[in-house]
C-alpha cells in the first residue's frame, strides 16, 4: 500500500503554503516530517484529514497499482493536544470506541485489554477523562487510533508535551504499530525524528523533499538535513 | 515627556487602526473584499487612522456629555421640580460624583494591552509614558466637560465663572487622588487598583449624592463651591508628587501581571465553566451503545445546565399558572383583564420561549466538551454519523425546550378557560400549539445554524461573522414581535406554518451541507 499526493495546493491569500506537492509515502515505514515554524506542516495534515479545503491536487491510496480514493476512516489523527471527549471515563471512551468500529476490527479485545498495553492503571480507568493527566490523554488517544486501525496515521508533534517516560512509551509503541500502515511524523525536534522514524522528509518552499541518509552517519545526517532546513533562508 | 506621548499616542493610533480593519474582515460579507493586504494598503490606512482620530475626538465629549447629562442634569432638574434650589443641587451631584469620580475613573495608570506593548516590550520610559498619558487624559477631561459644565451649568443658575472653572477642578481633582495613590503604595504597598476601601468609598459618596436631595439635604452652595476650587491648587500642588515617584516602573508591571492574570483567568472562563458542568458522578451509566451511548451519558453528566434549568423554569411557570388561577378565584373581576391579556399574548411569547429556550447552552456544551474533541476523529467527521448525531440531539434538545413550552401552552389555555373562555375552539388550539411549534422552531434553529455553521475555533472561540449576524438578527425579530398587538387568529396560524416550515427546510438543510460545513474551524 501506498500513499501517493499529486499536485497538492494550498494557499492564503497570496501565500502559497503547499506548492504543488508530489510524494509517495510506503506503506509499514515512519515518515519523519520536518519543516520550519509556519512551513505548512498542519496545513498538510488539515487538508489530508479535509478539515482545510485544497485549492487543486488530489492524495489516494494505492494498492498493487489500484488507486482508493482516500476515506475518513482510513485516516488515524493526533494532535498534539490530546483531544477526548472529557465526559466519560476511560472505559466509557474504549467501550464507545469498541462500539462505533465493531464490524471492523479484526481483533477484537476486552478494554481492559488495551488498558493493560497501554499502562493505564486500574484505578484510573473508571475515572472521567477530565481528571486525566495529559499523558494519559495522549495514550487514550492512541487507543482510538489502535482501535480503529488507520492505513494513514499523522501525528502533528505527539510527542513534544509529554514526560520522558511516556514519551519513550508512545515511541516504542508507534514502532510496534507501524506495520500494515503508513505514519507520517510532524515533529520540531530534531533528535526525535531520527531516533523514532525510518525517512526524513521536509516540507520546504511548500514542497516536499525526502533527505537521503546515503553513507553518512548520524552526525552528518543531521548536519544535512539542518544544512536544508536553513536553506530556507536564501530564497 | 512630549515625545513620549507622541510615541505612545502614535502606537495607540497604529493599533486602533488595525483592530478596525480586522474588525471589518469580520464582516461576512466584505471578508472576501478585504484582503490581508490591506494592513499595508497606505491610503485605506490613513482614511482609518482618520476616523480612529475622530472616534477619539467624538469619545472626548460624547461620554463626558452623556455623564453630565444623565448623572448630574437629569437628578438635578427632578429634584429641583420638589423645589430644591437648582445650582445647589448641581453643586452637590458636582462635588460628590467627582470624589467619587476620582477614585473609580481615575486610575492614571493605563492598564491596557497598549502600556504591555509600551512599557514592557517596547522599553518606552515607564515614568514618563505614565505622566504623558495622565496629562493627555486630564486635558481631555478639561476639554471634554468645558462645554457641558458651562452649558448645563448655565442651565441650572451656577455663575458662569463657577461653570468655567469646574472642568479644572474635576482634572484637580484626579491629580489628588493620583498622588494619594502613589503615596498609598510607598507606605502601604497596595497597588491603586487594589485597594478595597475604594469601592466602599465610591458606593457611599454616591449614594450620599442622590440619597440626601431625597431627604431635602444637600451640600450648602458656599461649601460646594469652595471644596471644588480647592481641587485646583491643591492638585496642582500634587503634580510635584507624581514627578518626584520614582517607582512607575515596579508598579506598572505588578499592575500589568495582575491584569494579565485576570486577563487569562477570563479568557478560560467558558471553557472551564464547561469543565465544571460536567458531573463528576460515575454512578452515571448507560446501557445503550454507540452514538446512543455517548448522547446518554453527555445529556446524563450535564444535566445540570440542560436539564435543571428546564425543571426550574418549569416549576416557576406552574407556580406562575397557579397564581393566576388563584387570584382569578379571589378576585372575579381580573378575569376579564387576563382573558383579553391571553388571547392576546402569542406574540409576546415568542420572546419568552426565546428567552426559555436552552439552544445556545446546549449547543455550547455540545462544542465544548464533546465535538471539540470528537470531530478531529475521522468517524466522526462521517456524513451519515454527522447526521445520525444531529437527530439524537435534535430530540434532546426538542425534549428539553418542549417541557416549559407545553407548560406555557397548556397555562395558556387554563387561564383562558377560567377567565371565560372563547367563542372560537380553534383559539385554545393556537394557544396550546403556538407555543409548542415555537419550542420546537428554536430548538431546530439553534442545532441547525450550530450545525451550518459551526462558529467555534478549535481553542473555543467564537468565531464566526455570520452566526452572530443570524442570533442578533434572530433577537431582533423575537423583540420586534413582542411589541406588535397580533390577532390571536391569523398570528398563531401564521406562526405554525412557519415554526413546521422552517422546521423543514432545515433539516433538510443539514442533510445536504452538515457534512461540508460541520468541522472544526481553523
Amino acid at each position: 500500500m501506498k500513499f501517493v499526493i499529486s499536485h497538492l495546493s494550498k494557499h492564503f491569500e497570496k501565500k502559497e503554503v503547499l506548492r504543488d506537492i508530489d510524494f509517495t509515502f510506503e506503506e509499514g515505514k515512519i515518515y519523519g516530517l520536518l519543516g520550519r515554524n509556519g512551513a505548512g506542516k498542519t496545513t498538510l495534515f488539515n487538508c489530508i484529514n479535509s478539515d482545510l479545503k485544497t485549492d487543486g491536487g488530489s492524495f489516494y491510496l494505492e494498492n498493487d497499482g489500484q488507486q482508493q480514493p482516500l476515506a475518513s476512516d482510513d485516516i488515524g489523527y493526533v494532535l498534539s493536544t490530546p483531544t477526548v471527549p472529557e465526559f466519560l471515563t476511560g472505559r466509557e471512551f474504549i467501550k464507545f470506541f469498541l462500539d462505533i468500529n465493531q464490524g471492523s476490527i479484526k481483533q477484537l479485545r476486552e478494554p481492559d485489554a488495551y488498558f493493560d498495553y497501554m499502562s493505564i492503571l486500574p484505578e484510573d480507568r473508571d475515572k472521567l477523562l477530565k481528571d486525566y493527566s495529559h499523558g494519559m490523554k495522549n495514550k487514550m488517544q492512541m487507543i482510538a487510533n489502535i482501535i480503529s486501525e488507520p492505513k494513514l496515521f499523522l501525528l502533528d508533534e505527539p510527542l513534544t508535551s509529554l514526560d520522558v517516560v511516556v514519551a519513550e512509551e508512545m515511541k516504542q509503541l508507534l514502532r510496534a504499530q507501524k506495520n500494515g500502515k503508513i505514519t507520517i511524523f510532524s515533529t520540531h525536534i530534531l533528535d526525535l525524528a531520527l531516533d523514532l522514524c525510518d525517512e526524513i522528509v521536509l516540507l520546504s518552499h511548500g514542497m516536499l523533499e525526502p533527505v537521503e541518509k546515503s553513507n553518512l552517519d548520524i552526525q552528518g545526517f543531521r548536519e544535512k538535513i539542518i544544512e536544508a532546513l536553513r536553506e530556507e533562508d536564501h530564497v | 515627556m512630549f515625545k513620549s506621548f507622541r510615541q505612545s499616542f502614535s502606537l495607540k493610533c497604529t493599533m486602533h487602526t488595525n483592530m478596525l480593519i480586522h474588525a471589518l474582515r469580520q464582516v461576512p460579507l466584505l471578508k472576501k473584499l478585504l484582503t490581508g493586504d490591506l494592513y499595508a494598503e497606505e491610503g485605506f490606512k490613513i482614511v482609518a487612522r482618520v476616523l480612529v482620530i475622530l472616534f477619539e475626538i467624538a469619545s472626548t465629549f460624547a461620554v463626558k456629555a452623556l455623564y453630565v447629562a444623565a448623572m448630574i442634569l437629569l437628578p438635578t432638574l427632578l429634584y429641583s421640580e420638589a423645589g430644591m434650589d437648582r445650582s445647589s443641587v448641581f453643586l452637590h451631584f458636582m462635588l460628590l460624583l467627582t470624589l467619587a469620580g476620582g477614585i473609580s475613573n481615575g486610575k492614571f495608570l493605563i492598564l491596557k494591552r497598549i502600556t504591555d506593548y509600551a512599557v514592557n516590550l517596547l522599553r518606552m520610559d515607564a515614568r514618563r509614558y505614565t505622566l504623558a498619558n495622565f496629562l493627555y487624559t486630564l486635558v481631555r477631561v478639561i476639554v471634554g466637560f468645558l462645554p457641558f459644565t458651562l452649558i448645563f451649568g448655565l442651565l441650572c443658575k451656577v455663575p458662569l465663572a463657577v461653570c468655567l472653572l469646574l472642568p479644572f477642578c474635576i482634572a484637580g481633582c484626579k491629580m489628588i487622588f493620583a498622588a494619594i495613590s502613589l503615596k498609598y503604595y510607598q507606605k502601604f504597598d497596595i497597588l491603586p487598583d487594589q485597594s478595597k476601601l475604594s469601592l466602599l468609598y465610591i458606593i457611599v459618596l454616591t449614594a450620599g449624592a442622590y440619597v440626601m436631595p431625597a431627604f431635602g439635604l444637600t451640600i450648602p452652595k458656599f461649601v460646594s463651591v469652595s471644596a471644588l476650587l480647592l481641587m485646583i491648587p491643591v492638585g496642582l500642588a500634587c503634580w510635584r508628587v507624581l514627578i518626584g515617584f520614582d517607582k512607575y516602573k515596579e508598579m506598572l508591571s505588578r499592575c500589568l501581571r495582575k491584569n494579565q492574570e485576570f486577563m487569562n483567568k477570563s479568557k478560560h472562563v467558558q471553557r472551564d465553566a464547561s469543565r465544571k458542568a460536567i458531573s463528576a458522578d460515575t454512578g452515571i451509566t448507560s446501557s445503550r451503545s454507540g452514538f446512543e451511548f455517548l448522547n446518554e451519558l453527555f445529556i446524563k453528566r450535564h444535566s445540570k445546565i440542560l436539564w435543571s434549568n428546564s425543571l426550574i423554569i418549569s416549576a416557576v411557570l406552574v407556580f406562575i399558572l397557579a397564581a393566576a388561577i388563584i387570584v382569578m378565584i379571589r378576585y372575579p373581576k381580573t378575569k376579564e383583564t387576563l382573558n383579553s391579556g391571553v388571547l392576546g399574548i402569542l406574540p409576546f411569547s415568542t420572546f419568552l420561549l426565546y428567552a426559555l429556550n436552552r439552544g445556545t447552552s446546549f449547543t455550547q456544551a455540545c462544542f465544548m466538551n464533546c465535538d471539540h474533541c470528537l470531530l478531529t476523529y475521522s468517524f466522526y467527521k462521517k456524513p451519515k454519523n454527522i447526521l445520525r448525531m444531529f437527530r439524537i440531539r435534535l430530540r434532546e434538545i426538542i425534549k428539553i425546550n418542549l417541557l416549559p413550552a407545553a407548560i406555557i401552552g397548556i397555562g395558556y389555555v387554563t387561564v383562558l378557560a377560567f377567565s371565560g373562555g372563547t367563542e372560537r375552539p380553534i383559539d385554545y388550539l393556537l394557544l396550546l400549539g403556538a407555543p409548542v411549534c415555537m419550542s420546537i422552531f428554536f430548538s431546530v434553529h439553534y442545532l441547525t445554524i450550530y450545525y451550518l455553521m459551526q462558529p467555534y475555533t478549535a481553542g473555543s472561540e467564537l468565531k464566526n461573522g455570520l452566526y452572530s449576524v443570524v442570533t442578533t438578527v434572530t433577537y431582533i425579530a423575537c423583540y420586534f414581535l413582542m411589541q406588535r398587538h397580533l390577532p390571536l387568529l391569523q398570528f398563531g396560524i401564521v406562526c405554525m406554518i412557519f415554526c413546521i416550515s422552517y422546521c423543514i427546510i432545515a433539516c433538510i438543510l443539514v442533510y445536504f451541507l452538515a457534512h461540508k460545513t460541520f468541522k472544526l474551524r481553523q
